[in-house]
């Protein structure tokens, strides 16, 4: 796919353009005020995406290892841990695209929709750097809030836009807030074209190929480059045909960084392949530039992570039948819990609801020690053999 | 003569006959570092043809190759049990699988982590420098089980060793081990009667057994040759595709 090329050259551009410098940059929780930091003028750079990448490049457990002699739990998030472990042990896990040191933050703005440890590692970095900390409290889960829980959302956006105009010295242009919210929205609607490209019997991309081709939603969300990438990309696998697949899996929780080719390799031998999962159709946002400002507090807090057990499994049993699923493949990520859904008997009922089997596996998105490629084997291979 | 081998984590285990029925082979040993050593003790000659390989090594040697739950699935067939519930205590998990009629309706593993597996008690007997037989032994003595309070299988080491030295009895504890063991097994899945014990661990410590039922989880059988039930569900898998395999 030319996409890949494209995907790889837009990060590179974009982690250039933050070595030069030139702009002042904002670090972001992955579900934070992105629109709103661009719309300010900020290079926007994601801590997340830093702690992933030092994952994919197995990096992570010297780094995770610092920051537990700093003090830190742990069981707290290996994403947290190896991403302030880097900042202890003077490490960049970008070096690669010229970024030896990362580039401090003139502000640090995050959204707790997707857990708390966003806040306390961005308050970290705070005392670190002594650059302001803007948070947007999002309660979680969040059904039944009504309208009092709007008008307290909408108060949190509005006190965070004051904080970051204060941060960037300027006013936020409604103008170029509605045209962000804009290419933010675009994007998003071709990515969940391209996912969706997967329904039924269709298959043209698996879970390996979705987690590069978001990278690009995932840290230029809102800019005109994004945009384009993912109209360029629906139109590129609109023409490609689908692959045979016997064996559709449906994956649920977060991706195992440093185990992405492990997967990648291992499905195909057992004809099976991920046709969809939570992770990358959570960043499919409801965005509308009409009312940019109540769309984006709607959209960061309907988010699949904010919602209840019962939000979610309705939602699983919709893309489950969609993408035509044999089997529903729950991550139990041992270091997060928020987006680990297998801790209150969720794939036991997914199971009854749906009838399509449910598995878990054990693992965790950055830290492979709680990983082991001989165990999953035995688990799916165990499955298939007798169930199918 | 067709064959099944099971090359587990703490044992290999070589079950072979000339005919599904005939068993006229059964031996095992210590899975140490190189299988192919252990393999020529038992006199085992795994080929392409004729054998199914199963447990944590089976695609060490060329062949077919097939999951432990496909080989007990089938082991539970061809001894004729129809409902119920199979409980293998291996060397490094525990399997719960159920069934109805005959067949395979669920199964499930333990979490990745050794407290309650076969090595847990392995570890204990290592440490308090006793036999498998020994522990065992202890553990039919005691008139009842003193639960241990530490889930990690080296803090229960240590925490039998400094309950002995401030004079409780070895025996109790043993039997606080087995009850630890059984308590992990009764988390891993929802157990239907008749519940039947199979993997070398039932097969060393058959005082597991009355703990178990004692602890709640109800009477329970140890299947004939529990240590070699999967290596003889692949034996029947070899028969069964005798064109194929
Ligand atoms: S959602 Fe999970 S992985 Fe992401 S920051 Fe929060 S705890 Fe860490």
């Amino acid at each position: 796919m030319r996409a890949f090329a494209n995907a790889k050259g837009l990060l590179g551009k974009y982690y250039r353009g933050m070595a030069d410098g030139k702009r002042p940059v904002a670090w972001c929780s992955a579900m934070g005020p992105v629109e709103v930091l661009r719309a300010l003028g900020f290079e926007v750079y994601f801590p997340e995406n830093h702690a992933a990448m030092l994952g994919a490049r197995r990096a992570q457990e010297p780094l995770i290892a610092a920051a537990v002699r700093h003090g830190y739990g742990p069981d707290a998030c290996t994403y947290l841990l190896s991403d302030i472990g880097a900042s202890l042990e003077g490490r960049s896990g970008l070096d690669r695209f010229g970024l030896e040191v990362l580039p401090p933050p003139a502000v640090l703005a995050c959204n707790t929709n997707q857990c708390r440890e966003v806040l306390e590692w961005f308050a970290f970095h705070a005392r670190r750097t002594g650059a302001p900390l803007v948070s947007i409290r999002t309660p979680r889960p969040l059904e039944g809030g009504g309208p009092s829980l709007d008008g307290y959302l909408m108060d949190q956006w509005r006190a965070a836009i004051r904080a970051l105009e204060g941060a960037a010295g300027r006013a936020l242009d409604a103008g170029r807030l509605r045209e962000t919210v804009a290419f933010a929205a675009e994007a998003s609607r071709d990515w969940e074209a391209f996912l969706r490209l997967n329904e039924g019997g269709g298959f043209r991309h698996d879970f390996g190929d979705d987690l590069v081709l978001m990278a690009p939603l995932v840290v230029l969300r809102g800019t005109p480059e994004a945009a384009a990438f993912y109209r360029d990309l629906l139109t590129e696998v609109r023409a490609l045909p689908d692959r045979p697949l016997r064996r559709r899996i449906f994956w649920e929780g977060m991706p195992v960084w440093g185990k992405l080719r492990f997967f990648q390799e291992y499905f195909p031998k057992w004809d099976a392949g991920v046709v969809a999962s939570t992770y990358c159709l959570s960043w499919v946002f409801d965005l509308d530039p009409a009312e940019p400002l109540e769309s984006l507090a709607r959209a960061y807090s309907s988010l699949f992570i904010c919602r209840d057990e019962a939000w979610k499994e309705a939602w699983l049993e919709r893309q489950v039948c969609a993408f035509n699923a044999g089997l529903l493949l729950f991550h139990e990520a041992r270091t997060c819990h928020t987006n680990t859904n297998t801790r209150f008997r969720m794939p036991e009922r997914m199971e009854e609801r749906t009838g399509v089997p449910a598995l878990v596996l054990h693992g965790d998105m950055v830290d492979l020690r709680h990983f082991s490629e001989a165990e999953t084997r035995q688990r799916l291979e165990a499955f298939w053999e007798t169930r199918g | 003569m067709r064959a099944g081998l099971d090359l587990g984590s703490s044992y290999i285990k070589w079950v072979a006959g000339p005919a599904p029925e005939r068993v006229t082979v059964r031996r095992a040993a210590a899975s140490v570092l190189d299988y192919r050593e252990a393999l020529k003790r038992l006199d085992a000659r795994p080929g392409p043809g004729g054998c199914v390989l199963t447990g944590y090594g089976r695609e060490v040697f060329p062949g077919t190759a097939r999951t432990e739950v496909a080989c007990l699935a089938r082991a539970w067939a061809g001894a004729g049990y129809g409902d119920g519930s199979l409980v293998d205590i291996g060397g490094q998990d525990i399997k719960v699988l159920r069934f109805q009629g005959g067949k395979l309706k669920h199964h499930k593993f333990n979490r990745r982590c050794a407290a309650g597996t076969g090595s847990f008690i392995e570890s204990l007997c290592h440490r308090l420098r006793i036999s498998a037989r020994r522990f065992n032994a202890l553990a039919g003595e005691a008139d009842g089980a003193r639960p241990l309070n530490s889930f990690c299988t080296v803090f229960a080491a240590t925490e039998i060793l400094e309950r002995v030295q401030r004079g409780e009895p070895l025996p109790a504890l043993a039997r606080g081990a087995y009850a630890s063991v059984a308590a992990r097994v009764r988390e891993v899945g929802v157990l239907e009667p008749p519940v039947r014990l199979c993997g070398g661990f039932a097969a060393h410590h058959p005082v597991f057994r009355r703990v178990f039922a004692e602890g709640g989880g109800g009477e329970a059988e140890t299947v004939p040759h529990p240590k070699y039930f999967a290596a003889w569900g692949a034996f029947l898998l070899a028969w069964d595709g005798a064109a194929g395999v």
